[in-house]
């Protein structure tokens, strides 16, 4: 078991200074403005709703610490960062039952099952998302509006594009869109405020640009190919660019520490990989949305991935040890 | 040599008991059948049925529906869109004799669990309850129809509405309408 | 008699197909949505383990040994044809919701791995003990199973409704990721358990 022994080196903190703990607060304030935004732009229901994500997510991580006899961890930012990140990725009106087990799925489950932070394979709150999206289709996909006072139901851009085809979204505005005036989850619907936080994480370094790049550039490649053949038929890239959760997951779920790959090479195909499989399932799939799916499809291949890197770089380094 | 002889006896016995069992469950085997569909055939009428006739018209089957005077209470029809999210719908449509639709059963469908399969919800069927072919306009609220989708289900909901019409279109050209004599 | 008893239980908890020994997982995965489908197929199977191992068990010197495998599946082969002409028979929505599965019972591990491993070098008596203690085994895990998933994912348990027809249950269970997620639940469950029993004995 040669390969594990060389993978403690390859540890995700290993290139940063910085603790879980400040790793953890500074991606929680890069998802503020997104979160801010979107009580803003949903009222007080999009605030209940990131509450009880966050307080659940903390409980269920003392919870469970006390449970697996470990120093409790609740308060290291992990459990708030995916409270936080699950929130952003519910619909504002969600009864909050359903947030409860999403965050119990996110941590008990995509989390802890797996051996805890740094073990989990896949994204817990994406995990949690599915989980809801699967279980719980109808409330799942009852978008409202902003600034909506009666809580009126709308569906999303993408599930417009799905469900009455390109010609139903003639009064679709980009700016509108950019903003984040439109129906969709807490935190995919305004581009404009998840670019601050993207841009504090890429100063910082917690982030590199390579997964977030070579994702949406997949996806408007793609998506812009099959509008170049058939404009009528499909829709723009820069449709694409603005709809769904394609911004919030590349730069800060695809991204991952724990559940990305740890070489350029590797991130880069799993960029790649994220792109092609969202762009797919928006296209001719089940679902209207399909960054979620990539990511956790693309999220089991990490491992293989990272497997791959670390056995050439020890056949590079070791030239006399064959390759077990 | 053994082995081939073996062999070639415990199929022969296999085959043999195959071939008793096969001929015992012959009839059980198309009862069962026939009760099925007069099973689904009873769900969708409210009222006894009391016998049953298999007609086929053109690429149309029928199931018409008599009471105990004999007298025609309702004609069922099996059809089919290929509207649906997840490919084809089948149902079987029941209607009056005056073709008004009484109710329909789902038979298959592929629609996405827990939105689109919700097509078979009394809730649901309940909107095309004494409907006729023409007048009501065939299409869901949004396309300015009177089919309330469900939610989050507008297709599945177009493509019974689609099925459900396409069975009206069967009987109307196969039947005269009670009501117009 | 003590040798009975053991072939009879041990299939239940200790030697479970499914918990413990994790074989014929291919039915145990796809059919169990509703406690009425884990019951029939459990019952299905058991029976096809009886009759085949009872045959095996009394043909097992006449089988001359390099057509041994050929013959073990032929005989399953006919006792699974058997099952699904009386099942279209007699019970025509059973067949309908187990469609291909009960014609598949036929590459169903446990069957053969009990003729092999089992019924091929015992008696018929043992055989017959050893195939009702292991179909009841597989049968129990079936009915576990499909009670958790019909009761989570559709609200109900055989078709008895538990909640208004409005309400949410969690679809995931009726899908097959809530089958892999209840199925290592329950095999979780069971091994804590023994643990358990293991560190108090």
């Amino acid at each position: 078991m040669e390969p594990l022994k060389l993978k403690v080196s390859y540890a995700p903190f290993v290139r940063s200074k910085d603790s879980i703990e400040s790793v953890m607060y500074n991606v929680a304030v890069a998802l503020l403005p997104a979160t801010l935004v979107s009580i803003y732009f949903f009222g007080w229901r999009a605030l209940l709703v990131t509450g009880v994500s966050i307080v659940s997510s903390i409980c269920f991580e003392w919870a469970i610490d006390k449970i697996r006899k470990k120093p409790t961890a609740c308060l290291d930012g992990s459990a708030l960062v995916t409270g936080q990140l699950l929130a952003l990725n519910l619909p504002s009106g969600l009864p909050l039952w359903m947030v409860i087990m999403g965050a119990f799925v996110a941590i008990v489950i995509a989390k802890h099952l797996f051996g805890g932070l740094g073990f989990n394979i896949f994204n817990p709150a994406l995990v949690a998302r599915v989980f809801l999206l699967i279980s719980f289709p109808a409330a799942m996909t009852e978008w409202y509006a902003p600034f909506s006072v009666d809580m009126q139901t709308a569906a999303s851009p993408l599930g417009i594009l799905k469900t009455d085809g390109l010609q139903a979204l003639a009064d679709f505005n980009t700016l509108d869109a950019f903003y984040g005036i439109r129906p969709g989850s807490l935190g995919e619907t305004s581009i404009l405020a998840l670019l601050p936080g993207a841009a504090w994480l890429l100063y910082k370094k917690y982030i590199t640009w390579h997964i977030p790049a070579t994702f949406i550039g997949t996806t408007l490649l793609f998506t812009g190919i099959f509008y170049l053949i058939d404009p009528l038929g499909y829709a723009s890239p820069l449709f694409h660019l603005l709809t769904g959760g394609l911004v919030l997951g590349a730069f800060f779920m695809a991204t991952d520490m724990v559940t990305s790959p740890l070489s350029l090479r590797g991130q880069i195909i799993f960029g790649i990989g994220c792109g092609v499989l969202t762009a797919i399932i928006r296209l001719w799939g089940g679902y209207p949305e399909g960054v979620s799916f990539a990511i956790l499809i693309m999220n089991a291949l990490v491992p293989l991935l990272d497997r791959w890197d670390v056995s050439e770089i020890k056949a590079k380094k070791q030239p006399s040890i064959k390759a077990a | 040599m053994r082995p081939v002889i073996f062999l070639t006896l415990a199929a022969l016995i296999s085959a043999a008991l195959l071939a008793t069992v096969s001929d015992f469950t012959r009839e059980p085997i198309a009862a069962a059948k026939a009760e099925m569909k007069r099973k689904a055939i009873e769900q969708i009428f409210p009222f006894e049925v009391e016998s049953m006739k298999t007609v086929t018209k053109g690429k149309s089957v029928f199931y018409e529906v008599y009471d105990s005077e004999n007298a025609l209470r309702g004609i069922a029809v099996e059809a089919d869109t290929d509207k649906g999210y997840g490919g084809t719908i089948e149902i079987l449509l029941g209607v009056s004799p005056e073709h008004r639709v009484i109710d329909y059963k789902v038979l298959s469908h592929l629609e996405t669990p827990g939105l689109g399969d919700k097509i078979d919800k009394p809730k649901f069927r309940k909107q095309f309850h004494e409907k006729i072919l023409e007048g009501p306009i065939w299409k869901v609220h949004k396309d300015g129809g009177f089919v309330d989708e469900l939610t989050a289900a507008t297709i599945s909901s177009r493509a019974i509405t689609d099925a459900v019409q396409n069975g009206l279109e069967q009987i109307n050209e196969h039947y005269s309408n009670t009501a117009e004599q | 008699m003590k040798e009975s008893l053991n072939i009879l239980t041990r299939g239940l908890v200790q030697e479970n197909p499914v918990t413990k020994m994790l074989l014929g997982l291919c039915p145990v995965l796809a059919v169990t949505t509703s406690a009425v489908n884990g019951l029939g197929m459990g019952l299905a199977t058991t029976f096809v383990l009886l009759g085949s191992n009872m045959v095996i068990s009394l043909t097992s010197k006449l089988i001359p040994d390099t057509v041994r495998i050929p013959s073990f599946v032929l005989i399953i082969a006919t006792f699974v044809t058997i099952v699904d002409m009386l099942i279209k028979a007699f019970s025509p929505e059973l067949n309908q919701s187990l469609g291909i599965f009960i014609p598949l019972i036929v590459v169903n591990c446990i069957i053969l791995g009990r003729a092999e491993a089992f019924a091929s070098r015992s008696g018929l008596w043992y055989s017959m003990l050893d195939a009702i203690g292991m179909g009841a085994g597989f049968t129990l895990s079936l009915l576990l199973l499909s009670s958790i998933r019909e009761i989570l994912g559709a609200g109900t348990i055989f078709n008895i409704p538990l909640v208004g027809e409005d309400a949410s249950t969690i679809l995931v269970f009726a899908l097959p990721p809530g089958a892999f997620a209840s199925l290592g639940a329950i095999i979780a469950l069971m091994n804590a358990l023994e643990k358990k029993k293991g560190a108090a004995a």
